[in-house]
């Protein structure tokens, strides 16, 4: 295998496992909690840019990136900017979400999370001081500099896998708790679950802050290693293209998710790129969002619960001991 | 009790229900509560107090304000005017779940039901004291701590839908229930949820005439078990077998409280009735 079919495949792997991470953390508040966070792209847009800022060093003095314009600098060992980025995305949501999570309904709530998401790429754009403005942030140096090419792709895979690893075990302990059920009653019905005793908008909270967690390390693990972050890359419809993720690959199931991830976030992608060419180069582009816009539709209209439905929780009746859960019926 | 107006002192209690003579032990007190919507006054200066232990009814006919009552005692509505009092405590100011934590639980008139959970998941959310149903617990203990405990509690939910013949529809997404079935899985998950004052809004509408008698029952029990009850219902009947007094309500204010057999012979009672 060439050096370059080598890294094209690790890359896609890198690709495949961000897109992961992503989908699972949009899951757990959109498939579990009916949270629609249309400003989830930028949580994942904070974890890059803060992992380049900690990765890149102080603007002003680095010899590299004296071109580049950014709030503040550090050049930490890696893992570090990864894990500081991650915890950005945390910090950001625990500012953001008490007022964005305030009593709006659904639909209202979606319309904040989309303005939200609208404003921030036009904040990050028109002031270049921020994040260096629409040219984004480049030249962020890999982890592992000093190996090949094609070695470092593949060390990074392995690294990405780990965060996988990681985010699985984390949504399989809730999954597999009571907090699930909580917080898809929430999603059922709020009022119901209020009424419970259920506190609705703290369990909304705590799941927001969890998703756009992993939203930030999945934007952290992926600046890493492609080196380069700009507006462009994370505009309000690549929050669609995770929505379609979930939506298609099964709502609240998480192996369905991680398929819809894997298909929307590599295989549409690359796919369109082996397009023949035909008018301007940007259409291949727009065509890849017009198959994405008539591929949910599809799902929507014909198979509303995705390639995986949501795993039906059933449980061993008294007489049926033993007493446990057991797999989807 | 500081709480509770004059006029409600000097309200006509018909008979020897427990509702003049306890006012002091009063588990719930409504005073001087009104609200509006918009222009219109769903409910206008209500007051009563219910005391601990008791199954009390709120009657009247639609429109009477009744269910505004009972979620603004729930806290799914807020109050123009007046207090709430519940266990000595003024709860105006607490959002339902803070209320549904103290022991106020309700059920709604129309049955509200998690769709996409099964029947044994609805139940089973709705124990208070389960370990695991927060972030904090879920990554702070093991999962025996809530595994063991979830198991006794599917025990107790089995049982209590063995009451209902309701077993077989444990797995069973509570979307495919019938609309009596939501209503009875109300009321049982409302049981479940460990409540010290129950609200129950027409727990019989929609519940086959088999379930009735079990509904009765239940309802007997729990408050046998020391929990009180206020619930609204049309069938004055089932009123007059389980409700020791009934609190009649007409235009948005209460017009009688005592027992039902003399409230039906008050002139004010009957036209509300036959008036509306």
């Amino acid at each position: 295998m060439s050096s370059g079919l080598s890294i094209y495949i690790a890359t896609l792997f890198v690709y495949a496992g961000v897109s992961i991470i992503a989908c699972w953390g949009l899951d757990l508040q959109y498939g579990s909690t009916g949270i629609p966070n249309f400003a989830y792209i930028i949580f994942q847009a904070i974890g890059a840019y803060v992992a380049a800022m900690l990765t890149l060093g102080p603007a002003k003095h680095g010899s590299v990136i004296t071109y580049q314009q950014y709030l503040f600098g550090a050049r930490l060992p890696y893992p570090l900017p990864i894990l500081l980025a991650t915890f950005a995305g945390a910090a950001l949501s625990v500012v953001v979400g008490p007022f964005l999570l305030r009593r709006l309904r659904e639909d209202y709530l979606a319309i904040a999370m989309l303005v939200l998401s609208l404003i921030a790429t036009v904040v990050t754009e028109a002031d270049v001081g921020l994040v260096n403005g629409t040219t984004g942030i480049f030249n962020v140096p890999e982890p592992f500099g000093s190996l090949s090419p094609a070695t470092q792709s593949w060390i990074y895979v392995g690294t990405v896998a780990i965060g996988v690893l990681i985010c699985a075990a984390v949504v399989r302990r809730i999954v597999h708790s009571p907090l699930d059920r909580v917080l898809r009653s929430v999603r059922e019905n709020e009022v119901a679950a209020s009424s419970l005793g259920k506190n609705v908008r703290g369990a909304k909270l705590a799941t927001f802050i969890a998703g756009n967690t992993m939203a930030a390390f999945s934007g952290a693990l992926l600046i890493e290693f492609i080196g380069a972050w700009a507006p462009s890359g994370w505009e309000y419809a690549e929050t669609f293209v995770y929505f379609s993720a979930v939506i298609i690959g099964g709502r609240g199931r998480r192996g369905g998710v991680a398929v819809g991830a894997v298909i929307l976030g590599v295989g549409i992608s690359e796919a369109v790129r082996y397009l023949p060419t035909f008018g301007d180069p940007s259409l291949v582009g727009a065509v890849q969002f017009m198959f994405i816009g008539a591929l949910i539709i599809a799902f929507l209209w014909w198979r509303p619960e995705g390639i995986l439905p949501e795993r039906k929780r059933v449980f061993r009746l008294p007489d049926e001991a033993p007493l446990v859960e057991v797999e989807s019926a | 009790m500081s709480g509770v107006p004059t006029e409600m002192k000097l309200m006509r209690s018909a008979g020897p229900g427990p509702a003049a003579s306890t006012l002091e032990q009063s588990l719930l007190s409504v005073a001087g509560v009104s609200r509006s919507f918009g222009g219109v006054r769903a409910v206008t200066d209500v007051s009563f107090a219910v005391p601990a232990g008791a199954l009390y009814g709120l009657i009247g006919p639609n429109g009477a304000g009744k269910s505004t009552v009972m979620n603004i005692i729930a806290g799914t509505e807020r109050t123009d005017r007046g207090t709430i009092e519940f266990r000595g405590a003024v709860v105006n100011r607490l959002a339902d779940f803070q209320r549904a934590r103290r022991g106020i639980v309700r059920a709604f008139q129309h049955a509200t039901v998690f769709g996409r959970m099964t029947v044994l998941e609805s139940l089973l959310v709705a124990y208070p004291d389960l370990p695991g149903q927060t972030y904090r617990d879920v990554f702070s203990r093991p999962r025996r701590r809530w595994a063991e405990r979830e198991q006794a509690l599917i025990e107790r939910s089995v049982a209590l839908l063995d009451r209902f013949d309701m077993r077989r529809t444990a797995n069973e997404y509570t979307s495919n229930l019938s609309g009596g079935q939501k209503k009875l899985l109300e009321l049982m998950r409302a049981v479940c949820a460990d409540p010290v004052l129950l609200l129950l809004d027409e727990p019989f509408a929609g519940v086959h005439v088999r379930n009735v008698e079990a509904v009765c029952e239940l309802l007997a029990e729990v408050r046998d078990g020391g929990v009180t009850i206020l619930m609204t219902e049309h069938e004055l009947n089932l009123v007059e077998r389980l409700c020791e007094v009934v609190i009649v309500m007409a235009r948005g204010s209460v017009i009688y409280q005592g027992s039902l057999t003399e409230g039906l012979r008050e002139q004010e009672v009957i036209e509300a009735y036959v008036a509306g």
